[in-house]
């Protein structure tokens, strides 16, 4: 352990990761804090990244030069760009992860990367002085110096687990959590607030009768995260789809005189839009079908996360629930449902560059700011490490406005909006939702992650090619022109009108139902353009 | 940016300036009790909200005795400007009204500005942007008509009406967005025939909104309606009779009105701003010249034309005259044709000669009131035929509103036109956004807090 170091980042999830892994890139001196190195880059929750507007943040992490999408790429087991039906506007990349080897693969990164120490303790407080970050105080007796301290503690800051009514101190199922430092905050003029979130049971995979399911298959080939991916090598599995009934929904009411819930043993506020399945019944009554989405968690892990779930009714009920859903009916639980109760500072109290308006050279990423997921974490962390090198470095801060990224609009909404429920990454939060593609993050945020320099040149070269090709296709387009007689077949095929004179192919390939790709042919012009390249024209 | 100050008291007068039996000065703020009992004889608490206490107010440094005064006050936010506010009935002397203004002032509070106790009162959010604006209209209506509607406005009529259609708009939104946003697996969340009809309903009822305003300007701004016809044809006789008093002067000699003159009435709630013109007519006297020049210059600010003849005289060479003029004017506004003084008898060439152009034409006899009743309905008639139902319960009546109605209802259009066409729902819901933003400057602006909020109160959103 060095003696002094200029940025110490506390906690090891996706905020941790990409805030030690930015900082120490930047060439700054870098301590990683964890509770326990090996569960360093754990998917706590379900075994997915990315999703619809999620998928888009981890896009614009990979532009910047974080490390997620690489991750994800490498231990991916089900790509699926969703929303495919839709404009590419709201397309958004999603992949369920093998949870073993993402962790493994996220340690490995962390481990092995220069500039970066990793330290197994707790950061129970920290010191300060005129109102800077001096040192952060580890397992309540030694202090380590620093220069500035990145605080991603996750749901750790006096967390507590609910199953039924039954409450454990923990910071996540089996782990301890952290006391104190709320405290310390507190005592220091921060604002704390309390909120929840909740996970469902993992079953066994085998216990699991798939005829009474629907397949899900992923997307074939698989379509990578990162920019700089050519390809997904591992092998590739299906997630299965399966509804409760009111059978399911009879077991379920029965334990809500048990439920911390509906008994108000939770005081924080959950998420509304991943309420606990006894919330959906309760709520929405009339329907006597929720569908189930059960993910599996890898090859060499058994678990299989049961999304849709999500449940702090007791153990006898949770059960006893599940084994009336058609298909599970023999599930063996590997894991029980919980909520989990934790401190969270409302955001109001961070700058635009994550540090705190209280505390000069303070960072809170992640959930401590009151968001939930990992790509907003990850995005938090990404730029809380980027801002707090940049600072230490004297150079201007890293903010990106709401017309540039979702992470523009992410950090923006935790300052300016009041967060009353976990905050998530939604694309109708985007007033710019049209411009901000997860094709063109790249294109977006290639220039700001070369330049701050932690994206590879070898990525940013490709950028610029990828520019440079959209640029002489919209040349092409716009000189070439088709003649009806070339045109009307292809348009009576696809059933688009025909035209009468000789139009430009920028004018054709405004019709939805049109190819760009089937235009070029037409014209005998040379192809060789990628998708992406197609799809931004 | 700090919009206004809560810091500020105000003070001002809130009646009419001039001698009567009482004036009310109104303060509002944090300071405003502190100040009231600075002056007055009694301490007035929290206890005392909303309670009428006689008593003297006395100028602050050297107790000289102001007046004997009521003081009301209102609690925050239990106000009209949900501030602390006091009111203070005086008798109407402009000294005493100053001397108590003055005191106030010595003591930190300035002078309101035009409007500001209803700024402050929208600002705290005791009246939404239309119940303000409402304010100015009630107090400026000048019909009875135009006072119910304003009133309605003011109570909130309007914004209810608003609130309704805004909230089918967020209803439409939620769908689309639900689609876009919580819909991983992509199934069909909306019936696009569905949408297109609950789209439909709200066009049209922002149409009517929209329609009421021809008939809510009418209310609100009234219309102007010119009289003209040569000298002597009875044009200020036509006035005093509409006015019901001598306004004009009316005498045998042609050419006695030389300027304009202007009287207000009502027909059937609308207010009606009527202006009598100097005869037209050649002539060499340069005073009546710039009279009838002046009388031409009104026509384009005209939204109706009386145009006056001689019922027992043939058709002259100023008739004539006038008749061309008119003849310029057709299709631009409205003119009736008034045959006057058929007490004297009706000659059948010139009454041919009128019919035969195909406008309006109502005999009448200004001198003994004869068919007055029919000129007024044909008034009526001609102003409200463009214009919405005229009982229609809430009427717009400010041009900002409808302007704001129109760039709604023109978004929401394009919404459904590309909803119709099967456009990509990111780019509808771009044109429900517009939509709801441009209403949004009546009622307040729709965040995506609200959208979201209908989403998971209506959906089921989580696998």
């Amino acid at each position: 352990m060095s003696k002094r170091y200029d940025i110490i980042v506390a906690g090891g999830g996706h905020a941790g990761i990409e805030a030690a892994l930015a900082a120490a890139r930047l060439g700054l001196k870098t301590a990683l804090v964890t509770l326990k190195i090996n569960t360093i880059g754990k998917m706590s929750c379900n075994p997915a990244i990315g999703g619809l507007a999620k998928g888009h943040l981890v896009r614009e992490i990979d532009a910047l030069g974080g490390e997620m999408a690489k991750i994800i790429d490498r231990t991916g087991i089900h790509f699926k760009i969703l929303n495919r039906s839709k404009g590419p506007a709201v397309w958004s990349p999603r992949a369920q992860a093998d949870r073993l080897a993402y962790m493994r693969d996220a340690q490995r990164v962390v481990l092995s990367q220069k500039n970066l120490e990793v330290i197994e303790a707790a950061v129970t407080g920290l010191k300060v002085k005129n109102n800077r970050v001096v040192g952060a105080v580890i397992n309540n007796d030694q202090t380590l110096p620093c220069r500035a301290l990145i605080l991603t503690c996750g749901t750790f800051l006096n967390g507590q687990i609910y199953i039924g009514l039954n409450v454990i101190e923990s910071g996540r199922a089996g782990e301890l959590p952290v006391k104190g430092l709320t405290e310390a905050l507190v005592a220091l003029g921060f604002e704390s607030g309390r909120l929840k979130t909740g996970t469902p049971p993992r079953i066994h995979r085998d216990s699991i009768d798939y005829s009474k399911l629907q397949e899900q298959k992923p997307d074939n080939p698989p379509v990578p995260f990162s920019f700089q991916t050519e390809s997904i090598q591992r092998k590739q599995l299906s997630c299965w789809i399966a509804h409760t009934n009111p059978t399911v929904h009879a077991w379920l009411e029965t334990g809500l005189d048990r439920s911390p819930l509906y008994t108000g043993l939770i005081q924080g506020v959950g998420p509304r839009y991943c309420p606990s399945i006894e919330d959906k019944i309760v709520r929405f009554a009339d329907r006597d079908r929720h569908q189930l989405f059960l993910e599996p968690e890898g090859f060499d892990n058994p678990e299989v996360y049961v999304n849709g779930f999500s449940t702090s009714l007791p153990e006898d009920v949770q059960i006893q629930a599940l084994r009336s859903v058609p298909g599970l009916e023999n599930a063996q639980i590997i894991r029980l449902g919980y909520a989990i109760e934790y401190d969270f500072f409302p955001s109001y109290q961070i700058h635009h560059t994550l540090e705190t308006k209280g505390v000069e050279g303070l960072y809170f990423a992640g959930q401590i700011n009151g968001t939930s997921g990992y790509e907003e974490a990850a995005a938090q962390g990404l730029l809380a490490g980027i801002n707090a090198a940049l600072k230490l470095k004297g150079e201007p801060p890293l903010i990106l406005s709401r017309s540039q990224a979702y992470i523009g609009v992410l950090i923006d909404d935790l300052i300016n909006k009041t967060i009353l429920e976990p905050y998530r990454m939604f694309t109708s939060r985007a007033e710019f939702r049209l411009l901000l593609r997860h094709d063109n993050a790249d294109l977006r945020l290639m220039d700001i992650g070369h330049q701050i320099g932690l994206l590879p040149h070898r990525a940013y070269e490709r950028m610029l090619q990828k520019k440079a090709n959209i640029a002489r296709l919209q040349e092409t387009i716009s000189r070439a022109s088709l003649e009806p007689e070339v045109f009307n077949p292809y348009a009576a095929q696809i059933h688009s009108s025909p035209i009468q004179q000789r139009l430009p192919l920028k004018q054709l390939v405004r019709r939805p139902e049109v190819s760009l790709r089937e235009l070029l042919r037409l014209a005998k012009l040379p192809d060789g353009f990628s998708e992406e390249e197609l799809i931004h024209v | 940016m700090k919009i206004w100050d809560s810091e500020d008291t105000i003070v001002a007068l809130s009646t009419p300036l001039g001698k009567g039996a009482i004036a009310i000065v109104r303060m509002s703020g944090p300071e405003s009790l502190a100040i009231l009992n600075h002056l007055f004889d009694h301490q007035v608490t929290s206890r005392d909200e909303r309670r009428a206490i006689t008593g003297h107010l006395y100028t602050p440094k050297d107790r000289h005795l102001i007046d004997q005064v009521v003081v009301i006050y209102y609690r925050a936010p239990r106000s009209y400007t949900g501030e602390d506010l006091v009111e203070i009935s005086s008798h109407c002397n402009p000294l005493i009204i100053d001397r108590i203004i003055a005191a106030a002032i010595e003591l930190g509070a300035r002078l309101a500005r035009p409007g500001e106790f209803t700024q402050r009162a929208f600002l705290n959010h005791k009246l939404d942007l239309s119940q303000a604006e409402a304010v100015a209209s009630v107090i400026e209506a000048k019909t009875q008509q135009s006072l119910t509607h304003t009133l309605r406005q003011l109570e909130g009529g309007l914004s209810k009406r608003l609130g309704e259609i805004k909230q089918e708009m967020i209803q439409i939104t939620s769908l689309i967005e639900v689609s876009l946003d919580f819909n991983e697996e992509e199934a069909e969340i909306y019936h696009p025939s569905e949408l297109l009809r609950h789209t439909d309903r709200v066009l049209e009822a922002i149409d009517s909104l929209i329609g009421s305003f021809a008939y809510g300007k009418l209310l609100h701004e009234g219309i102007k309606l010119l009289i003209l016809g040569k000298p002597n044809v009875g044009k200020s006789s036509l006035l005093n009779l509409l006015l019901k008093r001598e306004r004009a002067i009316v005498s045998e000699i042609p050419g006695t009105t030389r300027d304009y003159i202007e009287g207000q009435l009502e027909i059937d709630g609308i207010p009606v701003q009527v202006v009598d013109t100097a005869g037209i007519r050649q002539t060499s006297d340069r005073i009546e010249e710039i009279g009838v020049q002046r009388a031409l210059e009104q026509i384009p600010s005209a939204d109706l034309v009386l145009a006056l003849f001689d019922a027992h005289a043939p058709l002259d060479g100023d008739d004539q005259r006038l008749l061309d003029t008119l003849e310029q004017q057709r299709g631009q506004r409205p003119i009736v044709l008034v045959l006057n003084k058929i007490d004297l008898g009706i000659r059948p060439d010139t009454e041919r000669k009128l019919t035969s152009l195909e406008l309006p034409l109502v005999p009448l006899s200004a001198k003994t009131g004869q068919n007055l009743g029919e000129l007024k309905q044909a008034v009526k008639h001609i102003i409200l035929s463009d214009t919405a139902v005229e009982n229609e319960e809430i009427v717009v009546t400010n041009r900002r509103h409808k302007i704001a109605l129109e760039n709604a209802r023109r978004s929401l259009q394009k919404f459904r036109e590309g909803l119709a066409r099967g456009l990509d729902e990111v780019v509808l819901a771009a044109e429900l956004r517009s939509a709801l933003d441009y209403l949004g400057e009546i009622t307040g602006e729709t965040t995506t807090a609200d959208i979201l909020n209908h989403i998971f109160e209506e959906f089921c959103i989580g696998k």
